[in-house]
């Protein structure tokens, strides 16, 4: 009996045990490791933090830094870094970064290498698996361990990646399971060690993340639907009207060699005949994400002096997608925001100059029909023969379940991503491989190193030599009295429009015919009129004797223009306003022939939405209520004037300048013709009345839905700062009072925004202004997690004066560290 | 006091540092079996073993778990407790941490105690 009592308690004890330390299913659901969990000593708890609790670092176990380094957390907790050399700057910066970001590095990185379904696989299922084929399709790795070989090819970047890889390594071996971040402990697993191969795949995720929005297929698709007069007239090169380009038009282009103008000309491209169907749904290519910056010249300025602004308009995420940082060493003073897993400082400013990124949103990526020779997929056709195909066999390991092996196809083309085994949505009776520039090794490690240390417009353009991809608009001032803007990166050239569509794979004369030497990039340096900006707009008029083709914007920077140009007195102060200006210069283009449309029943029976869009003065701001209405209007009105394409893919539609052009243009048109009404044939009128009316129903559910709620534009709009793993909400920020919108200065959307805004004066001592949504900790428990978020919705700034060394007076400490 | 709660107050209380100490050098479990070691083999009792590893956990982990709560103003709490998902509601969370250690503490006294009737059945054991 005792032994049996005895044996009975055993087991209830090992089965709470069990249950407590383990993830385990229940009724469809994962529970995490709850007894681990909830230790109050080393679970969750411990990772509840005050606002005046140290940053947690910790003993390295590591080699000793070649001289001291000293960390100052200033008082909003940012961490200046002083160091004697670069070796040991980039190392305590991996050091520090990974100290407050360590699972938000770890995990970027997975997921751009396609590793999710290791850690994932057992709470997200196939989903994730999906999203890891589709990177490891792509040639994310691939892409990441050339540009890796080109860095150990380089003792400069191999002791920047290696010295920062270091650093990130000493504090995972310093790091317990008490001191682990708290999505480890949820998730239950724990840090793998940093490798350099990880700092190169974050650039990866940058360069995917900023040049994926590429239109080539579903563009093919849309084609195939409503045939070449659509693409004639929603995708032209270039607007016909309100074309504000970066470099102003008239400017002249670097020349050319002869040679290299022959080398393109001979170049007939082909194009895909018979890319399969033409119904599915792919994902969707309009372009979501986007920046500003500018910069004027001192006889625009109060001080005299050049004003640099920029803010990168990437997704909203906590923990923020960026992290600032101040980097000091001999040869370089430099403040700003890095990625955290990167290595430098990606924005910011140093004592001598400023600069900013916007994307270049130019098309660096052809998708390329390819054939099969024979079922074992070792080769493909080419020309009159075959080729030979590299294959690999990749398996993907996937948490809980057996792993799934699936075999990359590398041709002269790149990786072969879509075919009979993954299969792509639309297009899925012929292979489709993939040839993108971020394939290619670029040196943007070292452009960052560069660009950190440099100190005047000469060594700012030597250092952009090396950036490949993304390519981005770099705005350019210094204290000297210099402004400036390039766009670099690698563009192939084309000599026809061919680069928006399925191409041919089956023959050598498809090979991209050169790429656009680097000098015949777009600039502008110092103009008469004292101003350069960017807001994702072409890069020039078609006076350029480049083809290229991209999502370009046609608000913002025409919005920018006319602010910037209104004064000369500009100082930063008042260029907050320019970076929170809310006028919808779409809303001003279009609204007005939406509301002649309306008949004087419509009027009559809906007057008071109708004197509300009336009255409005076209600011999105937070409070209003007529953005969110005409917002709601206008995606009607896309939708049924493109039913067409939207029954397929919402993906296919043109960009909402190219629809307003066409509704500018046409009264009458056969796509204006609704497929649902088979009686009657709909004209301009009648569908933007039909959408008005669709609006007016969603108005009044919402209305009722929402009783006592006015639909004020943040209120519909619910602008967020999402945790990285989808479902943890209560890691996330939702519903900011902040206004904007897409096409907007102040670009707010739901899941997107200004991710750092930063105002820099080129004075005799550099001092800016700078916010980011987010907070410096990327962990949940910390109130320095979202600290800024409020004040980043209610356009507040933080002042920032570059400190000059650890002494200076402007750096007001609240931590001091020494990394010995 | 009379012997009996004094007793059991002693034992309660080196539970309870027992697996606060364990809490800091090894694995969450620990605290439990470590607790239960005490009321086996240091103060070993016969009846009503489960109630000192109960009481002693529930104490310490509701204790830290509440002192942590109330130290750092409760954010992460009340994040915990939306996601775990509790609706939120921190004390409720604060209560099932200390709930969960308080069974475990519970459990391992009583097998532990068991353990020793069972290996040592003539020793005398405290009542």
């Amino acid at each position: 009996m005792r032994l049996l009592q005895c044996l009975l308690s055993m087991a209830l004890t090992a089965l709470l045990i069990y249950w407590g330390d383990g993830p385990h299913q229940l009724a469809g659901h994962v529970i995490p490791p709850l007894g681990r969990l909830i230790d109050p000593v080393n679970g969750f708890w411990a990772n509840a933090e005050r606002a005046d609790q140290a940053p947690p670092l910790r003993e390295r176990p590591g080699k000793p830094y070649r001289s001291p380094v000293q960390i100052i957390y200033d008082q909003r907790r940012v961490p200046h870094i002083f160091a004697a050399n670069d070796a040991d700057l980039y190392r305590a910066q991996g050091y520090v970064t990974a100290a407050d970001r360590l699972w938000q590095m770890e995990f970027q990185t997975a997921a751009a290498a396609g590793r999710l379904s290791e850690f994932l696989y057992h709470v997200a299922g196939d989903k994730v698996v999906e999203f890891d084929r589709l990177k490891r399709r792509s040639g994310m790795v691939w892409a990441a361990r050339r540009t890796l070989e080109h860095y150990q090819n380089d003792s400069l970047a191999r002791l920047i990646v290696e010295s920062y890889t270091e650093g990130v390594n000493d504090y995972i071996r310093g790091l317990g399971y008490r001191g682990l971040p708290l999505e480890y402990k949820i998730l239950d697993y724990r840090p793998e060690p940093w490798t350099p191969l990880k700092c190169a795949l974050l650039l990866k995720y940058m360069a995917e993340m900023l040049t994926s929005d590429e239109n080539d297929l579903t563009l093919t698709q849309a084609t195939a639907i409503l045939g070449p007069e659509y693409r004639e007239l929603l995708f032209p090169l270039f607007p016909d009207t309100l074309l504000v380009p970066i470099v102003p038009e008239g400017t002249p282009f670097p020349a050319c060699s002869d040679a290299e103008v022959q080398r393109v000309a001979q170049y007939q491209p082909e194009v895909e005949e018979n890319p399969g169907r033409v119904d599915g749904a792919a994902p969707s290519a309009r372009p979501d994400l986007g920046s500003n910056n500018w910069a004027v010249a001192g006889s625009r300025t109060l001080s005299g002096r050049p004003i640099l602004c920029g803010d990168p308009h990437l997704g909203l995420h906590l923990p923020s997608l960026w992290y600032e940082v101040h980097l000091q060493a001999p040869g370089v003073n430099v403040y700003g925001v890095s990625l955290p897993g990167a290595p430098g400082i990606i924005i910011g400013f140093n004592e001598h100059i400023a600069w900013s990124m916007t994307n270049a949103m130019r098309d660096v990526r052809d998708w390329y029909a390819v054939r099969y020779q024979g079922p074992d997929r070792n080769a493909i056709v080419m020309d009159n023969g075959t080729e030979p195909v590299y294959a690999v066999v990749d398996t993907l390991v996937r948490r809980g379940a057996p792993p799934l092996v699936d075999t990359l196809r590398f041709t002269r083309w790149g990786p072969v991503v879509y075919d009979k085994e993954f299969p792509h949505p639309v297009f899925d009776s012929v292979p489709l491989a993939l040839r993108w520039v971020a394939h290619f090794p670029g040196g943007e490690v070292l452009t960052i190193h560069h660009i950190n240390r440099a100190r005047n417009q000469a060594e700012f353009r030597r250092a952009l030599e090396t950036f490949v991809c993304p390519a981005q608009n770099f705005v350019y001032a210094d204290r000297y009295g210099h402004i400036g803007i390039y766009q670099q990166g690698a563009f192939p050239a084309f000599r026809e429009d061919c680069c928006r569509q399925i191409r041919n794979g089956t023959t050598r004369a498809e090979e991209w015919p050169a790429w656009i030497p680097f000098r015949c990039n777009p600039s502008l340096e110092d103009p008469s009129d004292g101003l350069v900006f960017s807001a994702n707009q072409h890069p020039t008029g078609p006076a350029y004797p480049w083809v290229y083709s991209g999502d370009f914007e046609h608000f913002r920077n025409r919005r920018i223009r006319e602010l910037l140009a209104s004064r000369r007195d500009w100082s930063p102060e008042s260029m907050q306003s320019v970076q929170l200006d809310n006028k919808n210069l779409q809303a001003e283009l279009v609204l007005p022939l939406m509301l002649k449309a309306l008949s004087p029943e419509e009027r009559k029976e809906d007057s008071a939405l109708i004197r509300e869009l009336e009255t409005w003065d076209y600011m999105n701001e937070a409070d209003a209520i007529a953005p969110g209405l005409f917002h709601l209007w206008f995606t009607e009105l896309e939708k049924l004037l493109w039913d067409e394409l939207y029954r397929h893919n919402p993906g296919c539609l043109p960009l909402e300048f190219y629809t307003i052009r066409f509704l500018q243009k046409y009264e009458k048109h056969r796509w204006y013709d609704l497929d649902s009404t088979h009686t009657s044939e709909e004209t301009r009128s009648d569908i933007i009345r039909l959408a008005f009316r669709n609006m007016v129903r969603q108005h009044r559910e919402w209305c009722a839905q929402h009783p006592g709620q006015k639909p004020l534009w943040y209120v519909v709009k619910n602008t967020s700062l999402q945790h990285l793993l989808p479902g943890f909400t209560s890691f996330s920020l939702s519903g900011l009072r902040i206004g904007g919108g897409k096409h907007i200065v102040n670009a707010c959307g739901p899941r997107w925004g200004p991710s750092w805004r930063m105002i820099v004066s080129l004075e005799d001592r550099v001092w800016a202004y700078g916010i980011y949504p987010g907070g410096p900790s990327g962990n949940p428990g910390s109130p320095w997690y979202s600290s800024s978020a409020a004040d980043w919705a209610a356009g507040k700034y933080y002042k920032i004066i570059l400190p000059l060394g650890p002494e200076d007076s402007a750096l007001e400490r609240m931590f001091t560290f020494m990394l010995l | 006091m009379n012997a009996s709660l004094k007793r059991f107050l002693l034992t309660t209380g080196a539970a309870g540092v027992a697996a606060y100490v364990a809490s800091y050098l090894t694995e969450w479990w620990a605290a439990g079996p470590l607790s239960a070691a005490v009321v086996a083999f240091v103060w070993p009792l016969r009846r009503g073993a489960f109630w000192p590893g109960f009481v002693a956990m529930l104490l310490l982990w509701g204790a830290l778990s509440l002192g942590t709560h109330v130290y750092t103003g409760g954010h992460l709490t009340e994040r915990m407790a939306r996601l775990l998902p509790l609706g939120g509601r921190s004390g409720l969370l604060i209560f099932l941490t200390a709930l969960s250690g308080a069974l475990l503490g519970g459990l391992c006294t009583a097998t532990g105690a068991l353990l020793r009737k069972l290996l040592n059945p003539g020793r005398k054991m405290l009542s």
